[in-house]
């Protein structure tokens, strides 16, 4: 599952330490979802949407074989 | 939304110190008995690190990290799942081994020392997955 992650926190400037720290999560929690490494739960993913004012389908996007 | 099943029950992580701490205790405490520092009967001192020991490392186990997060949780989980395939597969090899060299001193292992084995394997996994996320 890919997603747009980094592109919305250059968008709102904010660093992933931040992001983290307005979910509730560590920074290499953040660094794991943006690199593919770990798939957040539902409620994450909603979360980080809701920082960035967006839906979850703007962020994550399936991949051919997910 | 109040969901609650991604959450295991922990300790605090003050336990963690307190843990820390008692196994410090129970060690120097053994070492003191075992060098007749303490005037205390070496069977007793044995006995309660045998008993100490694998209860300071349990809690030490289920007490939460500081960041204790959905992705914690789940190096959490999978590190147990880890340490329970270690722990069956040391056991059955050590039952080949037992019955291949019977007299072997190697293969003659107590509980407590399994069980302190097992806790070993479930920090080093827990740990090494912890850093590499």
């Amino acid at each position: 599952m890919k997603n747009t992650i980094k592109v919305q926190r250059a968008i709102k400037n904010l660093t992933q330490e931040e992001l983290g720290n307005r979910i509730g999560v560590s920074r290499q929690t953040i660094n794991s979802i943006e690199n593919n490494r770990y798939t957040p739960s539902t409620v994450l993913a909603l979360k980080i949407a809701n920082v960035f004012d967006t839906s979850v389908n703007e962020i994550f996007e399936l991949e051919e074989g997910d | 939304m109040a969901t609650k099943q991604n959450e295991l029950r922990l300790l605090p992580f003050a336990f963690k110190k307190i843990a820390i701490g008692a196994i410090l205790l129970i060690g120097l405490f053994l070492l003191l008995a075992l060098s007749n520092i303490l005037p205390v009967n070496k069977d007793v001192a044995k006995t309660i690190f045998k008993i100490g020991v694998p209860l300071a490392l349990l809690v030490l186990t289920l007490t939460r990290n500081k960041v204790e997060d959905e992705l914690t949780l789940h190096i959490r989980v999978k590190a147990f799942a880890y340490t329970f395939v270690f722990g069956v597969i040391f056991v059955t090899l050590r039952t080949i081994a037992d019955t291949l060299f019977p007299d072997d001193s190697i293969t003659k292992m107590g509980l407590t020392d399994f069980l302190v084995l097992m806790f070993v394997d479930y920090f080093i996994n827990f740990y090494y997955m912890l850093r590499r996320r």
